[in-house]
């Protein structure tokens, strides 16, 4: 059923299909004749008649040496490029179907886990090492280089199986109370030399914590005096005035390397905050960019 | 100049690394024993300290830094000091003394072992009072002074 409206529009001129196949044809011939890839056989005979100055300098039956067909060149290997494709987490950068910005985002995502699970490994590190019964938290309590220094003073079999038996609490914190330079001094004195490093740090450490702590524990060990004929001093001076001793890092808490650990932890959530930041910039940037592009439109 | 871990290591002491001289030490440490004897027993344990840094091999400085200590009641940081000095120089006459003043100076009812460390004094300071030096007078001293 026609309308008016339709019969008035329907007058046009058209070509016929086979018609226009027919006209199709000798364009097409021209445009593919003796060429398989990108259409010229022979600069010197098809082009130079349009392009004349493009043929000058190339023989007469040089077989277009510069032009390559798209397939051979896939054939062909050529190097110092990568064939690695990205897998796993990773992948998505290779993604044709992401825009820039899911990929950015996708990336601060992998990154942002990737800076989480290192943050947290070091976190676990710091606990196993500091943390309530750590093994290094075991060694400034002092077995290893007190236990050391302890035994070379008084050898086993010696005066100290004899007539100091009971006293090795009371001996380890006289010996913890000493200073870093202090007990180095005395390791290198009864021939430890090698532990002589060692107690500096530990001393000077383990000196600061105990020097409030331990006078008061001494006074107490003490307070019952000394021996007849000797002049007896109580001990009141705190050993804080002690020039050796009284540099020891206080407020300080730990060892030089646990302060080491914590300053690893805080490098790794700087990154992170450097991460956000970076990210940040640079999606405003874009989207800055963008919209300039729309205000221009307008 | 200060000593390197490698030094310390080593057992180089910083009087070697500083040209600090014995004729220096003894000066520093008759020093202390004066400040000592004069009673200022803080000015004298930090020269004495300072004294033992410089050189952890000088027994003198040792027994002299006990000999403080036990002033001060600190008896287990003595007795630590003079075991020190008598790994040095355990013939010296006066760092016997001052290793047996030391265990005399724990208080007796530290531990199990006070009636054995007051006979190891008293044996000490038995030998010590052979003589005719400063030594020998204050072993003699001490060794009336403990009884029978």
């Amino acid at each position: 059923m026609s309308t008016p409206q339709a019969s008035s529009v329907a007058p046009r001129h058209s070509v016929p299909l086979a018609d226009a196949a027919e006209a199709e044809r000798p364009a097409a011939s021209t445009r593919t004749r003796g060429t398989s890839t990108l259409g010229l056989d022979s600069p010197a005979g098809s082009v130079a008649p349009l392009l004349p100055w493009f043929t000058e300098g190339i023989a007469a039956s040089a077989p277009t040496p510069w032009l390559v067909a798209a397939d051979t060149a896939a054939k062909v290997p050529v190097g110092g490029y990568s064939t690695a494709k990205a897998t796993g987490e990773w992948a998505f950068l290779s993604d044709p179907s992401l825009s820039l910005e899911d990929k950015l985002s996708r990336f601060m995502i992998a990154v942002q886990k990737k800076l989480g699970d290192e943050l947290t490994e070091k976190m676990n590190d710091y606990k196993a090492k500091y943390g309530e019964g750590g093994t290094e938290a075991k060694k400034e309590d002092g077995g290893g280089i007190f236990g050391s220094i302890l035994g070379a003073i008084f050898p086993a079999g010696g005066i100290f199986d004899k007539v100091l038996g009971g006293l090795e609490k009371l001996l380890g914190e006289a010996l913890k109370s000493l200073g870093g330079p202090l007990l180095a001094a005395l390791a290198t004195a009864v021939g430890l030399p090698a532990l002589a490093p060692a107690a500096l740090k530990v001393g000077e450490t383990l000196g600061a914590v105990l020097a409030g702590a331990a006078t008061g524990t001494k006074a107490k060990t003490t307070s019952s005096g000394t021996t007849k004929g000797t002049k007896s001093t109580p001990a009141t001076t705190p050993r804080t005035s002690n020039p050796p001793t009284s540099t020891a890092k206080k407020g300080e808490a730990g060892s030089p390397d646990e302060r080491l650990e914590m300053l690893e932890i805080q490098r790794l959530v700087e990154k992170q905050n450097q991460l956000f930041t970076l990210v940040s910039n640079l999606m405003k940037s874009m989207h800055d960019t963008s919209m300039v592009a729309i205000q221009n439109v307008r | 100049m200060i000593p390197t871990v490698d030094d310390l290591k080593a057992g180089r002491t910083l009087a070697e690394i500083q040209g600090f001289t014995r004729e220096m030490g003894a000066t520093v440490a008759s020093l202390a024993a004066r400040e000592a004897g004069g009673g200022d027993l803080e000015v004298a344990r930090g020269i004495l300290e300072g004294l033992v840094v410089t050189n952890p091999r000088d027994p003198l400085a040792w027994a002299l830094l006990s000999q403080v200590e036990r002033r001060r009641g600190e008896p287990f940081t003595a007795l630590l000091c003079a075991e020190a000095a008598a790994r040095l120089a355990p013939g010296d006459r006066q760092v016997r003394l001052a290793r047996a003043e030391a265990l005399l100076a724990v208080p007796p009812d530290a531990g199990p072992g006070g009636a054995g460390r007051r006979e190891l004094a008293r044996a000490e300071l038995e030998d010590l009072q052979a003589g005719a030096d400063e030594v020998a007078g204050r072993a003699a001293a001490l060794h009336r002074a403990l009884g029978p």
